[in-house]
């Protein structure tokens, strides 16, 4: 079973409940994460200096190497920044949804 | 929705990155203490060199303490770059000098990570943080008393010597 995450106009993230893992879904190729493999590909997205990209005389573009699946990602300026969006909002929501289980944990089991 | 970010990743962000940095502040401490034993070595101070290279030893036992939390923790452990280390010394006494300044660095860090818990409200972070802190009072009162040791002695050759005699035997007991 899978339930979205978060979405924009290209890209969106879903969270397999049965196997714990993210599938992120780009331009009709899915790509999947364990946590920690999706924190570190944010990591790597929010590190880019986008500034030195543009002033740059190469391309605007980057390459990114996902080890997990064993993928590259050429990114553009504006796929990287709904990179962002999307990683950006999928970990708020995760966070809002742990805030919620937590408080629901509370009621639960009474404490 | 199941919370897998709760399940598998115990840390928030910003105390992983803290963390990380710490490991990378012990490594880095290690070597450096590795260099103050080889300047000592090479100049005949045995016991100081001795002392230095325990002291190296504890540096990386702390760094991974710190890396084996953050494994436990489902997190990113960074092993880390080591940038270069002072390998040169004017006097035993400017080794020893240094040495507490390092110590004293390093006691700064890990209570700035106590703070950061704190903001974060990580209360089982602080706790784990908590060894550290005490470790690091023993840390800077052996470098302490040995600095003492060359106001008490002096610097010339055979202070230097009774310094020698006495420095494997500075103990913290409180």
């Amino acid at each position: 079973m899978q339930e979205e995450v978060f979405e924009t106009k290209h890209a969106s993230i879903k969270q397999c409940e049965l196997t714990g893992s993210f599938l992120l879904t780009f331009e009709r190729e899915e790509f999947a994460f364990k946590l920690c493999d999706l924190i570190t590909f944010r990591k790597k997205i929010m590190a880019l200096n986008l500034t030195e990209l543009l002033e740059s005389s190469a391309p605007d573009i980057e390459i990114i190497h996902l080890p997990s699946c064993d993928r590259f990602l050429v990114l553009s300026l504006k796929e990287i920044l709904e990179f962002r969006e999307l990683l950006n909002g999928t970990f708020n929501i995760l966070a809002l949804n742990s805030s919620i289980k937590r408080i629901l944990r509370k009621s639960v089991f009474n404490f | 929705m199941k919370d897998i970010l709760r399940r598998h990743h115990v840390l928030k962000e910003e105390i992983v990155d803290i963390l990380n940095k710490q490991i990378k502040t012990e490594a880095h401490s290690s070597a450096a203490y590795l260099a103050m034993a080889a300047w000592c070595d090479v100049r005949g101070y045995d016991n100081s060199a001795e002392f230095f290279f325990k002291q190296s030893d504890e540096e990386r036992n702390h760094q991974l303490k710190l890396f084996h939390y953050l494994c436990d923790m489902e997190c990113e452990a960074i092993s880390p770059s080591i940038g270069d280390t002072q390998h040169e010394f004017g006097t035993l006494r400017e080794v020893f000098e240094k040495a507490l300044e390092h110590e004293i660095a390093v006691s700064d860090s890990i209570h700035e990570i106590v703070g950061e818990t704190r903001r974060c409200n990580d209360v089982a972070t602080e706790e784990f943080m908590k060894w550290f802190v005490q470790e690091q009072i023993e840390e800077e009162y052996v470098a302490r008393r040995a600095l003492e040791l060359f106001d008490v002695l002096g610097e010339d050759k055979i202070a230097l010597g009774m310094f020698e005699e006495r420095i494997l035997d500075i103990k913290y007991d409180g």
